[in-house]
């Protein structure tokens, strides 16, 4: 299996396909404020008419050049442009002001490509075993991982518990417009018949992260001094393999928390990179380096970030429950290319699925290869002029809207996804558990009455199965320990106010 | 020979490329991809088909016509349905037919299409559904199965892949004539029903044939419900010699909106003639476990109308809604 999967791969299109996906996004990820979800997203239309394997590993191409591009606008410019790579911008930025910028960017590129291999692995061991698991996943027991999912992403996901619960409500809402799982009764439609298909992801995807960037941009007063941000004089500088197994320990850890954390559906990349840089600071002998240019704390974070994706794929694969907005559009592509999710997918698609892990371990290489040649260019695309790159970001994100299902209505709704976001964003709600919300609701109510028809309207049966039981007890401890946390640190904060 | 020359040679060039160009603009019909428009989700009996036909179609209507399938799965297909009712007729959007699913979805919603919304095509595949349960259930006749459903006094759950299918029908129907009671559990397409059917989440299932097909350690076929016994599978009994004379099926082949271009339309129909005598093509359509059965243009018209008939009936005797 491995060897056909292998072979599979050594076709002309695929190695194009994952050049063509790394390149665009290592520029796209170092323009900041445009992130790895929102490059996939413009970038999904491209792959509606390629086969499964070249498709997919351009989207995941995508990804990973994006993350890396991510920190070479963190790195050098201190402008992260996503949350995640802001753990990286810390020491990052630090390296590079001493000149060391090229140092810190090739520690980034490794320790990348280690957590991303790390996860690879834990991805193609578990996965599979999961999916065989996925048959005793019955409606009631999804429904508890699907409400487990939404609570754990307003728990731990970062920022303000309230705001995060608002804005998951707020998707699972928008997730009711549309006609109802069970009977097909319209909800919120107004007779319109393309609004039957309900609020389709990637249009909302496209508004939420890219449309409402340029409308962000379009009420900023004052263009900030972008075009004349000073980049630090690079260095010419070396990092040798000896370096990178100094650091094997931190790799190793990192690359646990981002991978379990991954599996976690719904809390994306941001928690585990702060988690693993503040683990490596614990961790390490001269924590007082930390902040000042530290090879681990430039390392730790991009391990963690990087190592999400394979994590995140296992519950996307085995039970078709997605994790974050990358995995949820990885997991369209999926379907729209006949691979359906579950517990058959590895016995009917297996030459696909495998040859998509190794596609995601191979380019690797590719990502290194492209990462040291570009990284010196690419910077470079932060000179590029908000006049210019705003109406193109316009213009693929009506292109991408309206190619999806070639209608006009989803161009429509990705402009008001984008004015609704913009609105979200400028009064600073998060727009992560928005997605999730949006991608967990249908499928949740979906599951829900599902389960209550089986069961005749007893509830008893999300008691009865162990496997629910036991989401619902886990469900119980994060609120717990999420409260208890909380109420440490409030003590704790009082406690150092009151000397 | 007399040596051309050059601005003569070019304008002989330009003019035998207009000319091929324009001469070839009627009949080329495929310019670019065409879309086959599937109304359930990946994976299922009219998923499968439309793979196997896209890949052996672009073969027999030239190879600009990359055929591409995109599923738009909910509310029992009427999104698929209404999408290849409601798009242009210019032969860029066909799209996958299930009789009597699609017919009668006309009968218990308002949709926006009938049966005159189409111009049909060809039918591929007959699959009689069939009465199953998951292998770790222990039933293993269809005796058992409705002494089961007995004992478990309208508790007994049947998996769906839509409300309004044939699945669905054959519950009904089936249910009728063993005097029992069946929930019905909708799913998001054929392939998660199996799933739940197989992991004991709901009792039993209704799924056509085709769909049990390859899953023999995971399901137990205890009947189908067609006619006869069928080629392929000479050991199950049917339903009707049981003494349920329940017979249904699912009907699925392929159709355009309504109002084709007559050029289009017959080299649609050449191609897919062609298509069902290609032994590659019938081979790997028998793999998976639905041989063809061929009927194009008006006896798959009639063969609609009939079935509109019949889901008109069963609305009318027991509506499901």
């Amino acid at each position: 299996m491995l060897l056909d999967a292998f072979n599979a791969l050594m076709d002309i299109w695929v190695l194009v396909a994952a050049i063509v996906g790394i390149v665009t996004g290592i520029i796209i990820g170092a323009i900041p404020g445009l992130g790895p979800t929102m490059a996939i997203a413009l970038l999904i239309p491209v792959t509606f008419t390629m086969p499964p394997i070249p498709a997919i590993t351009l989207l995941l191409g995508v990804y990973q050049g994006a993350i890396f591009g991510g920190s070479i606008s963190a790195i050098l410019l201190n402008v992260p442009g996503t949350p995640s790579s802001a753990a990286t911008a810390i020491d990052g930025h630090a390296m590079a002001k001493r000149g060391e910028g090229g140092r810190a960017l090739r520690i980034a590129l490794y320790a990348s490509v280690a957590g991303n291999i790390f996860s690879c692995f834990v991805l193609i061991v578990l996965a599979e075993p999961l999916a065989s698991m996925a048959l005793n996943f019955g409606p009631a027991e999804m429904a508890a991982l699907m409400f487990f999912a939404l609570l754990v992403i307003v728990l731990f996901g970062g920022g303000v518990r309230l705001d995060a619960a608002l804005m998951v409500l707020l998707g699972v809402f928008a997730g009711i417009v549309g006609l109802d799982p069970i009977e097909g009764t319209p909800r919120f439609t107004f007779d319109s018949f393309a609004m039957e298909n309900g609020l389709q992801l990637i249009p909302v995807l496209v508004g939420l992260f890219a449309m409402s960037e340029v409308f962000l941009k379009l009420f900023e007063r004052r263009s900030a001094n972008q075009g004349d941000m000073d980049i630090p004089e690079i260095l010419p500088s070396k990092v040798r393999f000896i370096d990178m197994w100094r650091m094997r320990a931190t790799l190793l850890w990192s690359s646990l928390i981002g991978t379990f954390v991954g599996i976690l559906p719904g809390i994306g990349s941001t928690v585990p990179a702060f988690m693993s840089y503040s683990l490596a600071r614990a961790r390490s002998k001269q924590p007082n380096k930390f902040g000042e240019g530290a090879d681990e704390g430039v390392a730790a974070p991009e391990a963690a970030n990087n190592a999400v994706t394979g994590g995140a794929l296992i519950p996307t694969l085995a039970l078709g429950i997605p994790g974050d907005a990358v995995t949820a559009v990885i997991l369209g592509a999926f379907m729209l290319q006949g691979l359906a999710p579950g517990p058959f997918l590895f016995r009917d698609y297996g030459i696909e699925v495998y040859a998509i892990f190794e596609a995601l371990i191979l380019s690797s290489i590719p990502t290194i290869i492209f990462g040291l040649l570009l990284f010196k260019i690419a910077v470079h695309v932060i000179r590029i002029q908000p006049r210019h790159l705003f109406p193109t970001i316009t213009i693929l994100a009506l292109l991408g809207a309206f190619s999806v299902n070639n209608s006009l209505v989803d161009v429509w709704v990705m402009l008001g996804a984008g004015f609704v976001g913009f609105l979200l964003r400028r009064s600073g709600f998060p727009l992560p558990p928005l997605l999730i919300g949006l991608i967990l609701g249908t499928p949740l109510e979906q599951s829900v009455r599902q389960a209550l028809l089986t069961s005749n309207g007893n509830l008893d049966i999300f008691w009865n199965s162990h496997i629910a039981l036991s989401i619902i007890a886990l469900t119980a401890i994060c609120i717990v320990i999420s409260v208890a946390i909380s109420v440490f640190k409030n003590k704790r904060h009082q406690g150092s106010s009151d000397v | 020979m007399k040596k051309l020359k050059p601005t003569s040679m070019i304008s002989a060039m330009v003019l035998a490329t207009t000319l091929s160009a324009s001469l070839s603009f009627a009949s080329e019909y495929p310019e670019k991809s065409v879309e086959v428009v599937v109304g359930y989700s990946a994976g299922g009996g009219t998923d499968v088909m439309a793979r196997t036909i896209a890949t052996h179609l672009e073969n027999y209507l030239g190879k600009d016509a990359g055929l591409v399938v995109k599923n738009y799965p909910g509310a029992g297909g009427q999104i698929g349905f209404t999408k290849v009712a409601t798009a242009d007729a210019d032969g860029y959007t066909l799209g996958t037919m299930n009789l009597p699913a699609a017919l009668a979805l006309t009968y218990d919603r308002k949709a926006d299409y009938s049966a005159d919304s189409f111009t049909w095509l060809a039918n591929f595949v007959s699959d009689p559904n069939t009465l199953v349960v998951s292998k770790e259930s222990g039933i293993t006749s269809v005796e058992q199965l409705i002494q089961v459903a007995q004992q478990k006094q309208g508790a007994m759950t049947v998996g769906l892949a839509a409300l309004g299918g044939n699945d669905h029908f054959s519950a009904i129907q089936f249910a009728e004539a063993a005097n029992i009671k069946l929930i019905h559990v909708p799913f998001k397409g054929a392939a998660m029903a199996r799933t739940s059917i197989m992991g004991g989440h709901v009792n039993m299932g209704t799924m056509a044939f085709s769909q049990t097909v390859g899953f023999d350690n995971e399901l137990r076929v205890l009947a189908v419900l067609s006619d006869e016994r069928l080629p392929q599978a000479l050991n199950i009994p049917t339903a009707k010699e049981l003494g349920y004379d329940v017979v249904m099926g699912a009907y699925r082949g392929l159709v355009a909106p309504a109002g084709l271009p007559e050029a289009t339309l017959k080299k649609l129909k050449v191609a897919l003639d062609k298509l069902a005598e290609d032994p590659a093509f019938l081979e790997d359509m028998k793999k998976r476990g639905t041989p063809v059965q061929y009927n194009s243009g008006v006896a798959y018209e009639s063969l609609a109308k009939e079935q509109n008939e019949i889901a008109k009936k069963i609305w009318q005797e027991t509506p499901w809604k």
